[in-house]
């Protein structure tokens, strides 16, 4: 007969806490995906850009993120009109095209 | 790689028993190995303005990263021509300029030399990206917190505007310490964001 006493079933309790964060940290996306340091890079190349605060840097980068799956949305709309399952660069172009937060890109692309 | 590298600080904060070290690693991906300055560049490749060699793929972000993000975005059974992928990362790059400049301008226009967050977000909102802004609030916030808890020390760079106490509380009250009772061994588990530590004591 199995006896559980009191200090036991403490262990296991605190086991389990720890073992459940764990894995539900472990399902946590990362927080960034994209190189900081590639980023502040690219903003550096601007002449007039002289200092960045972390704050903004982690900014640019997230919102970098953010942009680049609202692109990727948008392409997708055209891919779909066509019917067809791959991405190519002329949906993205119509993106670029037609929806008014995209057209800084106009003419901006070689 | 990150998970040992955060341990190897942590083990090394708890070994010292009276001195509270700190360890300050850049949040920056250590990956990047590829900086303008360690490679082996030829004489005619533009140089910037601090000197160093600027090469075509530096002023873009990495194609794996982009289109590892490319691929969320699009339905499971879908694919990304070659030149589509090559194409939004010139896209980000040029919507990373085009951030930089709204936000360097005005923060000229203040007289200020340093970009900051707040400058970033009103970019974003005067440039049609104004949907974006509150995420990243919460982003940045997020973000606090997981410098605060990696770096154990008040970050002197970031603005405190946004900031409650709140936060902070948070962050602290993160790290779970169940000790087992009784015994000769007193097992410690602490949890410090992706990472679960176990230290044993005696």
């Amino acid at each position: 007969m199995e006896e559980y006493n009191e200090v036991d079933i403490e262990i296991v309790e605190s086991e389990k806490i720890a073992t459940s964060e764990a894995t539900e940290a472990a399902d946590k996306p990362k927080l960034i995906k994209l190189p900081l340091t590639r980023i502040k890079h690219i903003m550096k190349m601007d002449p007039d850009c002289s200092l960045i605060s972390q704050d903004a840097l982690f900014l640019v980068t997230k919102s970098a993120e953010m942009f680049l799956e609202h692109l990727a949305k948008e392409s997708v709309k055209f891919m779909g009109m066509g019917k067809r399952k791959t991405v190519q660069k002329r949906d993205v172009d119509a993106a670029i095209d037609n929806v008014p937060s995209l057209c800084f890109l106009d003419g901006a692309l070689e | 790689m990150e998970k040992t590298d955060l341990s190897d600080d942590i083990t090394h904060t708890f070994a010292l028993t009276d001195q509270y070290m700190v360890q300050v690693e850049e949040m920056d991906d250590d990956t990047e190995q590829l900086t303008a300055e360690n490679t082996d560049d030829s004489n005619h490749d533009p140089i910037d303005k601090i000197g160093t060699p600027l090469r075509e793929q530096d002023r873009f972000l990495p194609i794996a990263n982009v289109a590892k993000i490319m691929k969320k975005a699009i339905p499971e059974t879908g694919k990304i021509a070659k030149d589509a992928r090559e194409c939004v990362q010139e896209c980000v790059s040029e919507f990373i300029s085009f951030i930089t400049s709204e936000a360097s301008d005005r923060c000229y226009m203040e007289k200020r030399k340093t970009i900051n967050g707040e400058d970033i977000l009103y970019a974003m909102s005067s440039l049609g990206f104004d949907n974006y802004v509150e995420p990243l609030k919460i982003y940045l916030l997020k973000y606090r917190e997981a410098a605060k808890s990696d770096k154990n020390l008040q970050p002197s760079e970031l603005s405190f505007e946004e900031a409650s106490e709140e936060t902070y509380n948070t962050t602290v009250t993160r790290n779970i310490i169940a000790a087992e009772p009784g015994g000769t061994e007193t097992v410690i588990y602490t949890y410090q964001d992706s990472n679960i530590h176990q230290f044993q004591i005696n």
